[in-house]
């Protein structure tokens, strides 16, 4: 009975919500330097208890972060969840049709572009390179797998993105070869982190991000109903390509704009909706919401322990990401070799 | 007035070299039961999946239910009300029908219900809970898909059909993974709730003897053409199984219904 | 549905919107509660010639106020200039490859790529030196009022002088910084003017190892320039800046010389690289000619560019009163 109530969608998302927010707090108040939380509640009541380099700290460099951080893990995982259901795919992620390599091959192409031409390459034009790549790199997949002839194939299209991936990467090593002395510059940019304190894309990328998942959100039921196949989704008054495809362009969008603010943070988008769907059940209406929610807490979390645990060494929080990914494969392989009992969505 | 009518049809799968199904003309009066019976590779469940919409015509021309079935559906918003409309009318239990991990009993027959709800209410539940009491299928509403037997499926299966409260239901071989008594048991109901809703019932048989027992005309297909069309009695002869099936067998009529014997040559 | 989602979705923009202005706001009151409280550290301390402009190209220019006490350099090349021109007491850590002089406080995993901003933070700096622009560590630091210097490694000699001269007016070390390029001067003068002409003049051909990968470098990079100062050309000259070669490239080219730069981090020594397959019938290894360089000496460009160009003259010289002068490549 009691699971019943937690099973409610709008129950379980407000108590996400709810635990989210004590995370971003001891985030906030996570770090190499010891800010008393009450002196930063008093301060924010208009005292003015915190030092100037205090005041920076929590608000020009944790605060950005944590916020990207919500921003970004909510996107890649609920980006994530709908790839799962429309290429019914375990192992589908919001990187899965080419926006990693596509990304990445931007953001060589701009900071390797920056030195021939003398100059460094500013933030802003790393960021619009990484969301244009990525961008191109999935419609470079689209295109291909229509070009096949086979634009709704789950097969076709996943494997069209794993060339596309493969063919931007080559580039890139291509162009990295050439000029070695930008690696470390875009190496660090594709372990990824959440650094941001520029104010302004933090605005952008989430709004876009967050049209992106209300969206996806919207198509909770579509995506239920992807789950019995193409065929079978077809008589039940839904066009899977048109599904797919739709789906796909959303996602892409906000996975991409979200990298392009954060570079590659890996295993987000299959984590979290994977632990999910094992307490809550494959139904969307209850795991796009929570999805969105946890994966923001994981994120969120990934980073603090990224820049707490090993300092005055900062983790990148793509490499935390996948310290834990590792095992929680194991963990899920294990699992789905036993029998579960489903949870009747409300 | 033929709620089904189609004329001289061809359908054929992607990049196939030839036709599944060519030149097919038939017609199913409303509240009919048609049985399609004929080999393996005859055109049976490509037959159904045109009628189901999932394939489309090559040429000829499809009546379902109201109005002319023009085109596989396109994009746009009327197109996607043809879709939801047309699965209100029409239901297809697949031969072999995918079963998703982790989903209950309940919520995968209440994704029957989706050409009516987007957002599925109270009533909706109450429509499947009906369905799987039809089915006698109320004691596994929160048993996982996975838990169920082969024949325990298909009978999901076809709840989630029901579910679509369709006024046409085609079976795709309903009956192939059930042993006898559930075999019995399965078509009964559906006899039953054809009789009590008036649903026009297309169902590609396997078993011959089953076949002329329930239904009330038959159908026989081969390399994808009709070959022949009447009662079961007028179908299904000795000559006519053995010339189609390459079979031999004895046929003998009892209550009126044939029945097909197989006999082993010497 | 869709209004539900939309609604949430308002509402979380809201309280992100919420929480960008009170963090915009508190940034804008930074500014008048900073300025105060950063004189009032300093007056105490107010050196001649401050405040001070400085230039590190292709950045733009920066603004010292006054002279910083308390610096932070991730930056090894940059870490030997402040000791160097006399700045060592005022720097407090260093990263994790700044290893010269060895009483720089060195600190295992404050990294100069992957920088945590807090943990710079906690050393309580007025400057920090970086070696590439990192926006986010930019906005950071400035916001918590630490001034910042940007230093990209220098593209020739000359550029490393002027960044001497420049982090000595940087830090109020002008004087010493003159002396410290006027002697990198005359020692590289001196050094030079050591190797006879008929060396200089034969035209001989070197392979400078950044790797046991094989990569070297052109005439277009720094140790290229330096090169060129005895008239030595690199097998990769006329290509790009960085090129990887491949074994049969080097064994045709069959430089006279032999450079290594990665004797330390690879371990290596003469005999591993007279040991590779094929590389014996390079004039270069024929003739015991392969020197090796120190590792760090080799690639910071910093006040021990000098020592590096003593290194490479003593060895052209060794080879010029060895009997067997090489005849032109």
């Amino acid at each position: 009975m009691l699971k019943r109530i937690f099973l409610n969608p709008w129950v379980a998302t407000a108590l996400s919500v709810v635990i989210l927010g004590f995370v971003v707090l001891f985030s906030g108040f996570s770090g190499v330097i010891d800010l008393s939380p009450t002196a930063v509640i008093r301060h924010l009541s208009g005292q003015d208890t915190l030092t100037p380099r205090d005041q920076a700290i929590f608000f020009d460099i944790r605060l950005p972060r944590i916020i990207a951080g919500v921003i970004v893990g909510a996107t890649l995982a609920i980006s994530g969840a709908s790839y799962q259901a429309v290429f019914r795919n375990p192992l589908a992620d919001p990187y899965l049709l080419g926006v990693s390599a596509g990304s990445g091959l931007g953001v060589t192409a701009v900071i390797v572009g920056g030195t021939v031409l003398g100059f460094s390459a500013p933030s802003i034009g790393v960021i619009g390179a990484a969301f244009v790549g990525g961008v191109a790199a999935v419609l470079a997949t689209l295109m291909v797998s229509r070009g096949v002839g086979q634009g709704s194939s789950t097969t076709v299209v996943i494997l069209a993105g794993v060339a596309v991936a493969a063919f931007a990467s080559s580039i890139q090593t291509y162009i990295q070869q050439r000029h070695i002395d930008t690696v470390a510059r875009v190496y660090v940019w594709m372990l990824g982190n959440l650094n941001v304190t520029n104010w302004m894309s933090i605005f952008i990328v989430a709004v876009v991000a967050g049209l992106c998942a209300a969206v996806i959100m919207s198509c909770a039921r579509l995506l239920d109903v992807m789950a019995v196949g193409d065929v079978e989704a077809r008589t039940l008054g839904v066009d899977p390509g048109l599904v797919r495809i739709g789906i796909v362009i959303v996602a892409t969008l906000g996975t991409a704009a979200v990298v392009s603010i954060s570079g590659l943070i890996g295993f987000v988008g299959i984590i979290v909706p994977h632990a999910l769907r094992l307490i809550v059940g494959p139904g969307h209406r209850i795991l796009l919401p929570l999805s969105f929610v946890w994966g923001a807490i994981f994120l969120v979390l990934a980073d603090t322990a990224g820049r707490t645990l090993m300092a005055p060494q900062e983790l990148p929080v793509g490499v935390v990401t996948a310290a834990l990914g590792a095992p929680f494969f194991l963990f899920i392989l294990r699992r789905t070799s036993r029998q579960r009992v489903p949870k009747r969505s409300a | 007035m033929a709620i089904i009518e189609c004329e001289d049809i061809t359908v054929r799968h992607p990049h196939a070299p030839t036709p599944a199904v060519s030149g097919l003309s038939t017609f199913v009066e409303q509240g009919e039961w048609l049985n399609i019976v004929g080999p393996n590779g005859c055109g049976k469940s490509t037959l159904l999946h045109a009628f189901a919409q999932v394939l489309s015509l090559e040429s000829g021309r499809l009546k379902m239910g109201e109005g002319d079935v023009e085109k596989h559906f396109a994009f746009g918003l009327k197109a996607a009300k043809q879709r939801r409309f047309f699965a209100r009318t029409v239901a297809l239990m697949p031969q072999n029908p995918t079963i998703p991990a982790g989903l209950s009993v309940f919520d995968y027959v209440l994704l029957g219900r989706h050409p009516h709800s987007y957002a599925p209410g109270r009533a909706d539940d109450e429509i499947v809970k009906r369905c799987l009491a039809d089915l006698k299928l109320e004691h596994f509403s929160d048993r996982g898909l996975d838990e169920l037997s082969g024949g325990e499926r298909q009978r999901v299966s076809l709840a989630r059909a029901l579910a679509q409260e369709p006024r046409i239901v085609l079976l795709d071989e309903p009956t192939s993974a059930l042993d006898i008594g559930h075999a019995q048991e399965t078509l009964e109901l559906i006899d039953a709730i054809r009789h009590r809703l008036g649903l026009t019932v297309i169902a590609a048989m396997h078993d011959l003897t089953l076949t002329a027992q329930y239904g009330d005309r038959v159908l026989m297909m081969n390399g994808g053409r009709k070959v022949f069309e009447g009662t079961a009695a007028e179908v299904l002869t000795a000559q006519r199984i053995s010339e189609i099936y390459d079979a031999t067998v004895i046929v003998e009529v009892i209550d009126g219904r044939p029945v097909v014997i197989p006999q082993r040559s010497h | 549905m869709v209004s539900t989602t939309t609604s949430r979705s308002i509402a979380g923009l809201s309280v992100l919107v919420a929480t960008a202005l009170i963090a915009g706001c508190s940034s804008a009151e930074d500014g008048t509660v900073d300025s105060g409280s950063s004189t009032e550290v300093t007056t105490t301390q107010s050196k001649e010639g401050f405040p001070v402009t400085v230039t590190f190209a292709p950045e733009a220019p920066v603004t010292i106020e006054d002279q910083p006490e308390r610096i932070v350099s991730l930056s090894p090349a940059i870490t030997e200039t402040l000791f160097a021109v006399g700045a060592g007491d005022h720097v407090v850590a260093v990263d994790e490859y700044s290893n010269y002089p060895e009483d720089a406080p060195l600190v295992q995993g404050l990294s100069g790529f992957t920088p945590n901003v807090e943990s710079i933070l906690d050393y309580d700096p007025d400057l920090v030196v970086l070696m590439s622009a990192d926006d986010s560590i930019l906005t950071g630091l400035d916001a918590a009022g630490v001034d910042t210097l940007v230093i990209p490694a220098a593209e020739n000699l000359d550029e490393t002088y002027s960044q001497i001269e420049q982090v000595g007016r940087a830090t109020g070390f002008e004087d010493q910084a003159t002396t410290v390029v006027d002697q990198m001067k005359t020692a590289i003068d001196a050094a030079v003017a050591t190797v006879p002409e008929e060396v200089k003049e034969q035209g001989l051909t070197y392979f400078h190892e950044l790797g046991s990968d094989l990569f070297t470098v052109s005439e277009q990079t720094y140790i290229g320039q330096i090169y060129d100062m005895f008239g030595l050309t690199s097998i990769a000259d006329g290509g790009d800046a960085y090129s990887q070669l491949s074994n049969e490239a080097i064994i045709a080219a069959n430089p006279d010389l032999i450079f290594l730069s990665d004797a330390k981090a690879e371990n290596l020594t003469a005999e591993d690289i007279a040991a590779r397959p094929g590389w014996d019938t390079i004039d270069a290894v024929a003739n015991g000619r392969i020197y090796i360089l120190d590792d760090d000496i080799a690639s910071r460009w910093g006040p021990r560019v000098s020592q590096l160009v003593e290194e490479i003259a003593a060895q052209l010289n060794q080879l010029a009163s060895s009997e067997a002068v090489p005849a032109a490549a």
